[in-house]
């Protein structure tokens, strides 16, 4: 399979603000690709400029092979749900969704649209104006909108972050789902850890703009190439004592030669996770089947462990101490 | 969203202060009015008028209007296509102008801005004459077009404005939306923002109707062969001294300006506009 999408030396500036450094990417056709940042680190900008919303001050742009990096948004063939939805407020949900099929002069607009509103549950409010219909129900509509006319490949920039908890569950998997349905690639932004586990095929971590890592999740967390890579993946940050990173769970409590006073322990489901301080103030997080007080002092060992270096190889991961 | 806490008793006195302002806008309609219908003795003629009075009668109008008809008529048609061709082409222009504006810095497009009132400046009897001259030599002398085009200068740089300010309440976002879903610049530009924008279009569409309305500089030397309906009205009352039937003549005057208010107002309220964008 080829290349879906091509970024080559992207850079972007907003004045002095560096937003996008000499970034180059690609995604394969029918992958679902996952962009995790912090707020704030461009990840909105990068959407921006594959759709061609936004012009990089330099470097290419590839679709499907072909550079559009000089091309308007309505001739690159691409499908954007905003985090907001942008859904047109004078038109009615049907409206919403011809809306693309009208503007690319399809053909059997009547049927197409009642299909996708079909797939995607939203027959019921065709008719209905866009302010009369709940989160859930527009991001639908957003949704329905892109996929109706089958473009080359759709981008969404956090298109979940605005719904209740409840229906963000149900709507991550029917996202996935409709990916695979479609088999169709996918760029997806966001900022939530969660949502990058259960959808993306690879992840890329947006880090001063530039992917810090892209690999699949469990790498990410696993074998994080940086200490700030270690530090943002994870419930909780990764541990790091002499630029060695280790998990909660990769160190044994007992014995051994390192030693912390709790300060707290948090019990999720039927573990506890205990924070401490080293001697010499370093933070430290271990998983425990058991809770500890405050103030007691714990032993542990490292099993498992990586090292991180000042030069960008790849780190190695280690099985003893 | 804006929400703000008020206390019930506080909508009381928003309805008194509303009841004033009308009170105090409505009351000289009212007066020409009841002067123009009812029977002079009870109005013009009697030393305490009364506010509601008894008689009525259409003889003012009668008076007025008698042997006048197909002046009046020329005057209140001519006045009508003036008004409504300063309207559109104000809309036309403002339209792209704002914008154009709009994609502005703000910097940049408030010094525009203010050149554009630069023009309102200059008092409009001083340029009147030199595009005169011009209009005589243009063929556009004494004719509804030309008048149109005069009275854009003043009409034209409050337009842009008002559009500025329409089109900043529609989100940006639609508009990038709409060139993804596929839509080129110019059907985004009139099938995507410009319905958004209505209310504001409306607005400055009927502001700048109302100013050619009434328009009186350049309508008086620019088109003194066929006049508008505020020169023939003026001419009228100064040279007839008739209270009674230059009533009846500013009666006609705004009549249309209520109806065409009334027609446009139900598409200047709207606050649907942000309801597709959460957040």
């Amino acid at each position: 399979m080829g290349n879906k999408l091509e970024l080559r030396n992207i850079s972007k500036s907003y004045g002095r603000t560096k937003v996008i450094d000499n970034m180059s990417l690609e995604v394969e056709e029918g992958e679902f690709f996952v962009v995790l940042g912090p707020s704030g680190t461009g990840k909105s900008t990068l959407l921006k400029i594959i759709v061609g919303i936004e012009q990089p001050d330099s470097g290419k742009v590839f679709i499907d092979g072909r550079d559009v990096t000089r091309l308007p948004p309505n001739k690159r063939n691409l499908a954007m749900v905003f985090q907001n939805y942008a859904l047109y407020p004078n038109m009615n949900v049907y409206n919403n969704i011809a809306f693309p099929l009208k503007m690319h002069r399809i053909r059997y607009i009547d049927r197409k649209v009642k299909e996708v509103a079909a797939k995607l549950n939203i027959t019921e409010i065709l008719q209905k104006k866009i302010y009369q219909i709940s989160g859930g129900q527009q991001q639908r509509v957003a949704l329905a909108r892109a996929i109706v006319r089958n473009p080359s490949m759709f981008l969404l920039d956090e298109p979940l972050s605005n719904l209740d908890a409840r229906v963000r569950y149900t709507a991550r998997s029917e996202l996935k789902k409709l990916q695979q349905e479609l088999n169709q690639t996918f760029v997806f932004v966001t900022h939530d850890q969660k949502e990058a586990e259960a959808l993306g095929d690879r992840v890329g971590v947006l880090h001063n703009g530039v992917f810090e890592q892209v690999s699949d999740y469990k790498d990410l967390y696993e074998k994080p190439k940086t200490a700030w890579i270690g530090d943002f993946v994870g419930d909780f940050p990764i541990n790091i004592i002499d630029n060695k990173g280790f998990r909660p769970e990769w160190a044994k409590i007992g014995s051994g030669k390192f030693s912390m006073t709790v300060s707290l322990s948090e019990s999720v489901s039927d573990v506890y996770f205990i924070h401490g301080l080293m001697d010499d103030g370093t933070g430290i997080i271990l998983k425990s089947p058991k809770p500890f007080g405050s103030g007691e002092v714990v032993h542990f060992s490292v099993e498992k462990f990586i090292e991180f270096k000042e030069a960008e190889n790849p780190p190695q991961a280690f099985s003893s101490v | 969203m804006v929400s703000e806490y008020r206390s019930p008793k506080s909508k009381y006195y928003t309805y008194i202060g509303i009841a004033i302002f009308s009170f105090l806008v409505l009351l000289p309609i009212y007066i020409l009015a009841i002067i123009a219908l009812g029977d002079p003795s009870q109005t013009v003629a009697a030393y305490y008028p009364a506010l509601i009075p008894s008689k009525f009668t259409l003889a003012n109008f009668i008076k007025a209007f008698s042997g006048y008809g197909s002046v009046l008529i020329a005057a209140f048609y001519k006045s009508l296509e003036t008004a409504f061709i300063v309207a559109s082409l104000a809309i036309l222009l403002g339209y792209h102008a704002a914008y154009g504006l709009s994609k502005l810095s703000f910097k940049v497009s408030s010094i525009l801005i203010a050149l554009l009132f630069f023009s309102t400046m200059i008092p409009s009897l001083t340029i009147a004459i030199p595009i005169s001259v011009s209009f005589l030599k243009l063929g556009l002398y004494d004719s509804a077009f030309g008048l149109a085009l005069a009275q854009e200068l003043i009409v034209l740089p409050l337009t842009v404005f008002l559009m500025m300010g329409a089109l900043q309440s529609v989100p940006k976002q639609l508009e990038s939306q709409a060139r993804v879903d596929g839509a080129g610049f110019f059907q985004t530009l009139y099938q995507v923002i410009f319905p958004l924008a209505i209310p504001g279009v409306i607005s400055a569409f009927l502001l700048s109707w109302m100013m050619s309305w009434d328009e009186f500089t350049f309508a008086v030397i620019l088109s003194p062969v066929h006049p508008t309906l505020p020169i023939l009205i003026y001419f009228d009352s100064t040279a007839r001294g008739d209270i009674l039937t230059a009533t009846s003549f500013s009666l006609l005057v705004t009549l249309p300006v209520i109806v065409l208010t009334i027609v446009l107002s139900k598409f200047i309220k709207g606050s649907y506009l942000t309801a597709g964008i959460t957040g």
